[in-house]
């Protein structure tokens, strides 16, 4: 499990990816849709994060498999910055998928896919961060598999509410 | 006798050969070189194996023949970083060909200039989806704590596609069969189709062991991620850049159609089509507008 503390690059990696597909999900709409949707998406991964953490933090806890606090806001950082890095990757395939639907509603659909890909990643790193080494990991993995659903529905809502309108 | 095989080194001088030639995959054991050739004896349970290998890695003809025969040694070199411009080169000159080969063979249908253009088309199809792809791998990679080179992933990338176009360039016979004996044009779409769907899950076969075969954790979520990215944007890129066939009616053979819904869409009508179900009229012409 690696912990290594966040620079100001991976930071950077972490809010660029959000910004590039919310941008690139709202160029049909124009340059203030664009702004409009590049701020929209990182602020909807920030809303649901800061929604969920304290769940997983006292669900965790209560079955006794909760890391320090401080380990688990690390994971979150390390989450967001895997999230951002694949949302960056993404962005080239994302710019060629709308640019050649035809449709606003596949463009915004195809959009949440990504970010879904993207969010998966930051799951990925975040239960590898905090649970490799639990004692009663199928336990633990029902936990976070119930929160990680949530937390997505929470913002496949969040999307469809503030992306597709 | 012991379990390590004896080299002898034969009468040509000894060439050092230690700064060029790649160090030895796992499980094996260099024990001497002479004049580039380099014995390598594997222990494993006590059974000896021995055998010569030429310590460059193929080139050329070489790297396609070591594609088609030996895919575990083209991931080793990949993954050893050994001489990836060379491997990349190769692969490269092998979907142009191929690619065009089996475009062209496409293209007899309706013949005329539509044979340069299909043979045009194909490899672009391949070589765009490798760049627009090939740097979310890197990116996948980065962000779940794997090894991370942009240089190994794109090298991996191509000689999946260039296994892709190999096994294209394979089926271009039964696609010229099919033209001869004057298949219908929806059924010559599905047969181009599965020939399409056959090379590239090849393709992705040889990409997900590329990409487990690569030290670190998480393999399976890079792979299922990277699998779903190429599928989109190949199928996309595929309906992007069509027509391959060109509608027998259609008056004039254009380079490329405007875009009009997706290839799901398509596929699904040519099926109907191909069974006699028909939704419309007629198909619209190039100018004309969807019914």
């Amino acid at each position: 499990m690696t912990r290594t503390r966040m620079t100001s690059t991976d930071w950077l990696l972490a809010a660029a990816g959000p910004l590039a597909i919310g941008a690139i999900v709202g160029a049909q709409g124009g340059a203030l849709a664009i702004a409009q949707r590049s701020l929209t998406l990182p602020l909807i991964l920030v809303g649901v994060v800061a929604v969920m953490l304290p769940a997983l933090y006292i669900g965790t806890s209560l079955i006794g498999a909760a890391p320090p606090a401080r380990h688990v806001t690390a994971a979150f950082a390390r989450g967001f910055r895997a999230c951002g890095v694949s949302l960056l990757g993404l962005a080239a395939p994302a710019a060629f998928l709308l640019a050649t639907s035809q449709s606003d509603s596949m463009g915004v659909a195809l959009g949440g896919l990504i970010t879904a890909v993207g969010a998966f990643a930051g799951l990925r790193v975040i239960s590898g961060d905090l649970f490799t080494e639990a004692r009663d990991a199928f336990l633990v993995r029902c936990v976070f598999g119930l929160w990680a659903l949530v937390s997505l529905g929470i913002g496949l809502r969040l999307y469809t509410q503030f992306m597709a309108g | 006798m012991t379990t390590s095989a004896r080299f002898t080194a034969t009468a040509a001088p000894l060439v050092a050969t230690a700064d060029v030639a790649p160090a030895p995959a796992a499980g094996f054991e260099r024990i001497g070189t002479g004049t580039g050739i380099g014995v390598l004896a594997e222990q494993a349970a006590g059974r000896m194996i021995s055998r010569e290998t030429d310590s460059r890695p193929p080139e050329g003809l070489g790297a396609i023949d070591q594609l088609l025969r030996d895919r575990g040694a083209i991931l080793e070199r990949i993954r050893g970083d050994v001489d990836l411009v060379g491997l990349a080169r190769a692969m490269l000159i092998t979907i142009a060909a191929s690619a065009a080969i089996f475009g062209a063979a496409l293209g007899t249908y309706r013949g005329g200039v539509q044979i340069l253009y299909a043979a045009i088309k194909f490899p672009l199809l391949l070589l765009l989806t490798a760049a627009v792809c090939a740097p979310a791998l890197t990116a996948f990679n980065s962000a779940l704590d794997r090894p991370t080179s942009l240089r190994r992933d794109l090298a991996l990338v191509l000689s999946a596609l260039g296994l892709g176009s190999l096994l294209l360039v394979a089926q271009a016979p039964i696609i010229l069969l099919a033209t001869m004996v004057g298949v219908s044009y929806h059924t010559l779409i599905l047969l181009t189709f599965c020939c399409s769907a056959a090379s590239g899950l090849a393709s992705l076969i040889l990409l997900a062991r590329g990409v487990r075969a690569t030290d670190g954790a998480r393999a399976t979520s890079a792979v299922l991620a990277l699998v779903m990215v190429f599928s989109v944007v190949g199928a996309q890129m595929a309906w992007t850049l069509r027509p391959y066939v060109v509608r027998p009616r259609a008056p004039e053979v254009p380079f490329v159609r405007s875009v009009e819904g997706n290839l799901i869409e398509s596929v699904s009508r040519s099926f109907d089509s191909a069974r006699g179900i028909y939704s419309r009229d007629h198909a619209p012409l190039p100018g004309e507008e969807y019914p």
